[in-house]
């Protein structure tokens, strides 16, 4: 139970709360510090979520981000199924869902994000499947083990979360609908969602680009999906990935500046000096970006819910963090490093086996992004790159026989 | 090269302490660079990772206690190596995690250098 007074409060307890919680802790080990969860469960992991969860092979809680006795053994109060529903910035109090309101001297928004949902879709419409939380891949792998036939598998979107699920649910007969012309078109090249979307198809994926669903209704299969084409597909069960947005309606609600997420300056600092935010939830000023950011990677949010949980307690850090991803689809390791930015920028392509290639986009001679397939020495190499904003030889990075990490000595 | 007295494993490595240990041929000198780790599979035990730095040679378990990944396949630099996953990393002469989400200690393993050749220290399987 909450008991109404702690000195600094965390509202959320993904990566970047459970960060800020340890962090604000470790700063000022005499203050203390209360972590609120809305979901009943331990602090857990969202990235297997869509990976082996959903294939079966590790439930939510296996890979806790840390668990209720790691973080007591740090000192930090963590109250499982704490909802907020609104902050009093004039008596700085956090108000719960039945129980009495919380006082802070400083409060960290870690709210993170919630899916996006397509109108057409509703989240609670019979056979229809959202994966964000524990409890919805729960509900998607349950509906997965269920069909005891391959079911006919909708996967609406082939961004990073509808590909991972579109792999999962490998066996079923899968069709990906993708409104745009390319997959995973905020993260990677043309050339390299191709790559990707023939490792899908020769698993047995059908994709359909240039696609999207104008109607949807119970039908005797499941879901009946008309299509922008005129097509109509029948789906025993649909699983939507098309993003997320930032849970914001606290800070809105509290009058805090809003943008694409809570605005904050490089300290993670909202417009009210007591409040901070980081995550998924926040919209950040950063030296490396001409205008506020907003990012949805597990590495961002740990490290800037550290930045931010070590401000609160008074320290005066500036998260200065070049942003990752990775993405595990059939036998396919993707990972990313630097700015998505500059996907837009001219590309250059290493290649270094079958389906093992990274490819850098480059600014003014320095790396901003980096993709890979299948090449994790070289993407950790390429974040140094980025991060020192080291000078580099077009000819020297796309040629596999230059060795990337000398790159990195002067 | 690093001094490697024949008694016995220090804390931390992969085994209980006993009899049945003994000093298993790695990898040659050559396969191991400060920019490149070698992983080195023997029969019975847990991979190794072997990593060269400052001139001298380290061995630990090549597998995160975080993640499912190879540590000798991540960066390395100032002694600390990163898991390619997922950006944890560890002492590599300790085997401590320093960063999170890695917080469990990796094994390290003793190590010598005989001629051209990496010799490591096993316990007993």
């Amino acid at each position: 139970m909450v008991d109404g007074r702690a000195e600094i409060v965390v509202i959320g307890a993904g990566p970047a709360g459970v960060a800020a919680a340890l962090a604000a802790k470790r700063t000022q080990p005499a203050r203390r510090v209360l972590l609120l969860a809305e979901e009943d469960r331990d602090p857990y992991e969202k990235p297997p979520l869509s990976k082996s969860v959903l294939m079966g092979m590790a439930e939510p809680e296996s890979k806790p981000i840390a668990d209720g006795g790691a973080l007591a053994a740090a000192g930090v109060t963590f109250v499982r199924g704490a909802r907020a529903v609104g902050i009093d910035r004039g008596r700085r109090e956090v108000h719960l869902l039945e129980q009495p309101p919380v006082a802070y001297d400083a409060l960290i928004l870690a709210t993170g994000a919630r899916v996006r949902v397509l109108p057409v879709l509703p989240q609670d419409m019979a056979g229809v499947h959202y994966l964000r939380t524990a409890a919805d891949a729960l509900l998607l792998r349950e509906a997965l083990r269920r069909s005891d036939r391959p079911a006919d598998v909708v996967v609406v979107g082939a961004g990073l979360i509808g590909l991972e699920a579109a792999a999962a649910a490998a066996g079923s007969a899968i069709t990906v609908l993708e409104a745009g012309s390319s997959a995973m078109a905020r993260v990677c090249s043309a050339d390299l969602a191709r790559m990707i979307v023939d490792r899908h198809a020769r698993a047995g994926a059908r994709f359909r680009f240039g696609t999207t669903i104008v109607a949807a209704s119970p039908s005797k299969e499941g879901t009946s999906l008309r299509l922008s084409d005129g097509d109509v597909l029948e789906a025993g069960l649909v699983i939507v990935g098309i993003g997320a947005k930032p849970d914001i309606d606290l800070a809105v609600a509290a009058g805090l500046p809003v943008g694409d997420g809570i605005l904050v300056d490089e300290q993670c600092r909202t417009a009210d000096p007591a409040i901070f935010a980081a995550g998924d939830v926040a919209q950040f000023r950063t030296r490396w970006c001409a205008d506020p950011t907003r990012l949805e990677n597990w590495r961002h949010a740990l490290d800037q819910g550290n930045v931010a949980g070590t401000n609160a307690a008074g320290g005066e850090t500036a998260y200065e963090g070049v942003p990752s991803f990775w993405s595990d689809q059939h036998d396919l390791m993707i990972q990313g490093a630097g700015w998505p930015d500059g996907l837009a920028l001219p590309c250059l392509r290493r290649t270094l086996g079958d389906n093992r290639v990274i490819e850098f986009h480059l600014r003014d001679g320095r790396v901003r992004y980096a993709v890979a397939i299948g090449a994790a020495r070289e993407i950790n190499i390429t974040r140094r790159l980025i991060e020192r904003q080291i000078l580099v030889s077009p000819q020297a990075l796309a040629d596999p026989a230059v060795p990337l990490q000398g790159l990195l000595k002067p | 090269m690093q001094a490697a007295p024949p008694e016995g494993p220090r804390s931390g490595a992969a085994n209980a302490p006993g009899d049945g240990g003994r000093w298993i041929s790695a990898c040659p000198v050559a396969d191991v660079s400060e920019d490149a780790a070698k992983k080195v599979d023997i029969e019975g035990y847990p991979s190794v990772a072997v990593f060269k730095v400052d001139d001298q040679f380290y061995a630990t378990a090549d597998l995160c206690t975080h993640g499912a990944a190879s540590l000798s396949e991540g960066f390395v630099e100032n002694g600390i190596v990163e898991c390619p996953f997922h950006s944890g990393t560890f002492d590599i002469k300790t085997g401590q995690a320093l960063t999170f989400p890695c917080t469990e200690a990796i094994a390290t393993y003793r190590v010598r250098v005989e001629g051209d050749e990496i010799l490591i220290w096993l316990d007993g399987p």
